[in-house]
């Protein structure tokens, strides 16, 4: 028995972060239903693991999707078991033509304006072990006055992998009521400009932000400042780039 | 009971309607969490098409197994981020938000910061810098850890490999954090 809650008792922040894999998950849960410490200790933790979600910046949600849900609530409430589908997908199939084409645009646009942006330093690979490669970015020296940052790619033989952008040394953004601005990712492709995750750094000028997408047809990873709930189209020219190409 | 009388129930209370069955309790439920589930789920997923899915997803699951809330368990609110989370971090380990970032160009005016328009929400915005500020007491080592596993979705095998340190490292500097961000909070509320 103690053997088993010290071997678990480790796990108690991963298990509230939500970092357990699935099976360690439930042999945790078994554990913690006789184990009074690791109870305890849980229980102890659990106010700054469910206060983390409240630091996030406030975004509206779209007036659509409430529509969408309240469509899928009566349809359920009706006793139709496919319910939510049908609404998802008249949400979706009612944007995705016009918001291809103004996508398009917009990151069409953006990259005639950016031929003529220069100040970069040179990236090349940092690290090639396995299939997966540490890509050196490289950080505009003239707008960003120090800093550095990496994209760990994974490899093919990682399909589940996610890309992650470690930064160093960025300037931290401001933070504060209506100035509040965030490092962005973009992912270019060809013409397009596609918008991904937001990130903010630590006061020392640290942090990471996945890229839910593989990279697979992707050209270039940028990172520019924008204001706090991201952009859809760049407000400014990349201050980081990673070539993936 | 009018509409008017239902706006002014407290949570909890709004909770008991929902349970019962009454749409109009949980469309009034969503309205007040449904802002903050869709930030967390676009914080996490980064994208407006994918946030939209898996709040939806989350609210549908409310809806359909409402009668698990229990009021003992903690607030409202914590419940609802809480499920937000799990199902967010669902689709990120399913590969969800392959690819579908293309579709994300609508609706600008919808992505821009909430506008603060009652006490509540300046309550949540204070209560927002505090979370942040407790975030930046910690180490950045501890810090960078809480934030992959948490919003990034990460496991801690995969968080090991990807800063190539030990497992038994990265959970350690995730419960550290969690305790020195709990007692960051504690003295913020003393």
């Amino acid at each position: 028995m103690a053997r088993d809650h010290e071997s678990y008792a480790e796990s108690t922040g991963a298990y509230l972060l939500g970092a357990l894999p699935e099976l360690e998950k439930n042999a945790f849960e078994r554990h913690v239903m006789g184990c009074t410490m690791c109870r305890d200790e849980i229980e102890r933790l659990r106010p700054a693991a469910d206060a983390l979600p409240r630091s996030v910046t406030a975004l509206n949600a779209p007036q659509s999707l409430k529509r969408s849900l309240m469509d899928a609530v009566a349809e359920d409430s009706g006793g139709r078991s496919e319910g939510r589908l049908p609404a998802v997908r008249r949400r979706l199939a009612s944007r995705l033509p016009q918001m291809q084409l103004k996508l398009v645009l917009a990151g069409a646009a953006f990259l005639l304006m950016l031929g003529v942006v220069g100040g970069f330093g040179v990236a090349g690979l940092v690290d090639g072990g396995g299939d997966g490669r540490m890509l050196a970015a490289e950080v505009d020296d003239t707008r960003l006055a120090e800093g550095s940052a990496s994209l760990l790619v994974p490899g093919a033989d990682e399909p589940t992998g996610r890309p992650v952008l470690n930064v160093h040394g960025l300037p931290p953004l401001p933070s504060k009521g209506a100035t509040d601005q965030v490092y962005q990712l973009w992912l270019v492709r060809e013409n397009e400009v596609i918008p991904s995750s937001v990130f903010s750094v630590s006061a020392d000028g640290n942090g990471a932000a996945a890229i839910p997408n593989r990279l697979d047809d992707v050209d270039a990873v940028w990172v520019t400042r924008e204001r706090a709930g991201g952009a859809r189209a760049p407000s400014e020219a990349p201050v980081i780039r990673v070539k993936l190409s | 009971m009018t509409s008017q009388d239902i706006t002014r129930y407290a949570d909890e209370e709004l909770m008991q309607l929902v349970q019962e069955g009454d749409p109009r309790a949980f469309e009034l439920f969503y309205d007040r969490h449904g802002g903050a589930a869709f930030s967390l789920a676009y914080r996490m997923v980064g994208n407006r098409v994918t946030a939209e899915d898996v709040t939806q997803e989350a609210f549908l699951s409310i809806w359909r197994s409402r009668r698990r809330y229990e009021r003992e368990r903690g607030s409202v609110r914590t419940w609802v981020l809480g499920i937000v989370h799990h199902r967010t971090i669902d689709a990120l380990r399913r590969n969800l938000v392959h690819d579908r970032r293309r579709t994300s160009a609508e609706g600008l005016e919808e992505r821009e910061q909430a506008p603060e328009l009652t006490d509540v929400e300046v309550v949540r915005r204070d209560e927002a810098r505090t979370v942040r500020g407790a975030l930046e007491t910690l180490p950045t080592e501890q810090c960078h850890v809480i934030e992959l596993a948490y919003f990034g979705g990460f496991t801690h095998t995969e968080i090991a490999d990807m800063l190539e340190m030990p497992v038994g490292t990265v959970k350690g500097r995730m419960r550290l954090g969690l305790d020195k961000m709990r007692r960051a909070l504690d003295g913020k509320a003393a």
